[in-house]
């Protein structure tokens, strides 16, 4: 991935050659998707008056932020960078007028994603497609969410968690759990119930319960948190193993996790071998030190870097499959891919996928067939036209 | 079994001539159980037999099985555990036999000489994985039938019963496809391979795979990556053949070595591909007209009737 050309892409030099009047920049944006889309070549563009404008991202080989040049005689600005085919980029825009700065969506690109620290904007790389079950099918049955409040001696508070049981029971088939982190982000920014309906309803992954757990004071527990660990394996699966018909051995246990969510997975089957039959890391912020200083990645990751240093010193066996994946657009990219073969060596089988994307709930949604579906393998396969 | 027409995912064809080509005079037995809950949704395909049909309401005889006795439940419950225990150990050493297999073949793909004996060597490693995976699953129903035989069981008792009435009164039997393992595990229950024995048969899609010997399952699309594999057996009134429904959308045929390996695991049984307007006829349970079905070769070849024979 690198800066375009510095020549302007086919729009651009259309609108050069025919005077760039404000008239035809206007029908320009008017005709066009924003950010333009030719080829791998894609152009951001901003309109307006300003000192410095420039795109906030996460583009690898790209200079962050990436300013945007004036066009000659406008007030249209832009910058063009080339991505691989199906990419997907999330970014912001960056305007300076005098001391100010300000940081905005892009005004003239309607795609916006909602994330829990704020909305960003979308850009869709030539063959990026939304897959088809992400979005609602009225054909599937939607399985049923319910909450429940489980008093936690571990975490000492009451910890919420909304359980998602499918609408297909199986009466010679005990199903099984999938405990997933930041529960509450997946279902709202990753439409996980409407995943979860689709992949089941196809049958492109097995039935199962899925536990969506809400945190507390989420860096604390998920950062390498003895408590939570003990919440999960002590207090919560023995709790809805108990009052479900499930599976109820490690085969049926899955723990998934992003981001911090994907440290306390790891941390808790690390604490539990055995008890947990595989793991689904999305982006997991496995950071370690080498020869840099404690405190290197700040005082929240610090019992982090920790038990990943621990764990990258001594792998052992936990578990039986790990599916890890990161976005090759984030910097948790690195560590991830580096921690792939310490991964390797504390599961029998370890799948792993570098999306082209950063870490957010969008990528981590379109990777959950790559997982659910390898985790729980579905019975498509054995379904053939009537 | 007399005679049986066996075809492809239903397209265009005339079902009820299919049937009257058995030259039977009366009502055809349905099974529609790989359609689950859709079971008896069957009007549709009801007309296309030329109606009259009597369903056999399999899917629903076996959840009243397992509702009414929750001994045999619970026993059955442990059976598909142990199956499905031994199929995840059986994918994790397929996968490593396969994946030995592609690199013998790829070391000497482009060297002098042919890698005859190391190949062979590779592919029956392969074969001998599905060989103990087949005895294993059929070691595991003959435990579990004779701890929990069927016949001794009131209500499987009165529905194998009740089907054979059925089946008494009808001329041919239909099996339709879907989902090939519940489609299995009801025909097995039900008993149908020996009601089949003296009526002609019309089977399609996965209703030709259940009424193998084997269940091999494929699928290039699978999420999981799964490999081909041997899924589960048959009712076993159709002899010498492997069934693959929906092939072209479900095999590479362009890749002459997975084809080749494919058809050396299945033989002496044949490979045959299944696709809408695909018709076959056997005679006493044995091949006997392909007419233009594809069969794959043991050299990676996939040839059309006349062809292949």
């Amino acid at each position: 991935m690198s800066p375009g050309p510095a020549r302007g892409p086919r729009a651009l030099t259309r609108l050069r050659s025919e005077g760039s009047s404000p008239e035809a920049i206007d029908q320009l944006l008017r005709e066009q998707r924003i950010p333009l889309v030719e080829g791998p070549i894609c152009t951001f563009l901003w309109r307006g008056e300003a000192d410095w404008v420039a795109v906030d991202h996460r583009m690898p080989e790209v200079p962050i932020p990436l300013p945007l040049r004036r066009l000659n005689g406008t007030d249209l600005w832009y910058a063009s960078v080339e991505l691989p085919r199906g990419a997907r980029i999330q970014y912001r825009i960056l305007v300076r007028r005098g001391e100010s700065t300000e940081s905005m969506n892009d005004p003239l690109n309607p795609r916006v994603v909602g994330e829990p620290i704020g909305s960003q904007s979308v850009l869709e790389a030539d063959g990026y497609l939304t897959p088809d079950w992400a979005y609602p099918d009225p054909t599937a049955v939607s399985g049923e969410l319910v909450d429940l409040r489980l008093p936690s001696r571990a975490l000492r508070r009451d910890a919420h968690v909304t359980l998602y049981i499918p609408s297909r029971m199986r009466r010679d088939r005990r199903m099984p759990l999938l405990v997933v982190h930041d529960g509450g982000d997946f279902l709202q920014y990753s439409s996980m119930a409407t995943v979860l309906d689709n992949l089941m309803h196809r049958r492109l992954m097995a039935d199962c319960v899925v536990a969506f757990t809400h945190p507390g004071d989420r860096l604390r527990e998920y950062g390498a948190s003895a408590a939570h660990s003990r919440f999960l394996t002590s207090e919560l699966v023995p709790h809805i193993e108990g009052s479900l018909r499930l599976r109820g051995d490690p085969r049926g246990r899955v723990l998934m996790g992003a981001s911090f969510g994907g440290v306390a997975a790891l941390c808790a089957a690390v604490r539990a071998p055995g008890f947990y039959g595989a793991l689904l890391l999305e982006s997991p912020s496995l950071r370690y030190t080498e020869a840099t200083p404690s405190g290197t990645f700040g005082e929240v990751f610090e019992p982090v870097v920790r038990f990943v240093n621990s764990v990258r010193a001594h792998p052992k066996k936990v578990t039986d499959r790990i599916f890890l994946t990161y976005g090759a657009f984030e910097p948790l990219a690195v560590p991830d891919r580096a921690m792939a073969e310490v991964l390797e060596r504390m599961c029998e089988e370890l799948r792993v996928t570098e999306a082209l994307d950063g870490h957010n709930w969008i990528n981590w949604r379109d990777r959950l067939l790559d997982g659910l579906g390898w985790l729980f393998p579905g019975e498509a396969r054995l379904i053939y036209p009537g | 079994m007399r005679q049986a027409t066996l075809l492809g995912p239903l397209d265009g064809v005339d079902l009820a001539a299919e049937i009257a080509a058995f030259g039977v005079d009366g009502p055809v037995a349905l099974v529609t159980a790989g359609w689950e809950e859709g079971e008896r949704n069957d009007a549709n395909v009801d007309r296309r037999l030329g109606g009259g049909s009597r369903n056999l309401n399999l899917y629903g005889r076996r959840l009243d099985i397992l509702e009414s006795d929750p001994g045999y439940a619970d026993a059955e419950r442990l059976l598909r555990t142990q199956i499905d225990e031994l199929r995840e150990l059986y994918l994790l050493r397929l996968r490593h036999a396969l994946a030995g297999l592609e690199v013998i073949r790829r070391r000497f793909a482009e060297g002098q000489h042919r890698p005859r004996s190391e190949l062979d060597a590779a592919i029956d490693a392969v074969r001998t994985l599905d060989e103990t995976h087949t005895l294993s699953i059929a070691a595991a129903y003959e435990h579990f039938y004779a701890q929990n035989p069927p016949h001794e069981r009131p209500t499987i008792t009165r529905h194998r019963e009740e089907v054979a009435a059925i089946v008494a009164g009808c001329a041919a039997i239909a099996i339709a496809g879907g989902h090939v393992g519940v489609l299995n595990d009801c025909l097995h229950l039900c008993n149908l391979a020996a009601l089949i024995e003296e009526r002609p048969l019309l089977a399609w899609s996965s209703g030709c795979v259940a009424v193998s010997e084997r269940i091999v399952v494929i699928d290039d699309h699978d999420p999981a990556g799964r490999p081909d594999e041997v899924y589960d057996i048959g009712i076993g009134v159709a002899h010498g053949m492997v069934a693959l429904p929906a092939a072209a959308s479900r095999l590479d045929a362009h890749d002459p070595d997975r084809l080749a390996v494919l058809a050396r695991r299945c033989a002496p049984s044949v490979c045959v591909l299944l696709d809408p307007g695909d018709r076959l006829e056997l005679h006493s349970g044995r091949l006997a007209d392909l007419g233009s079905v594809g069969v794959v070769t043991e050299d990676g070849r996939v040839l059309r009737g006349a062809q292949a024979a």
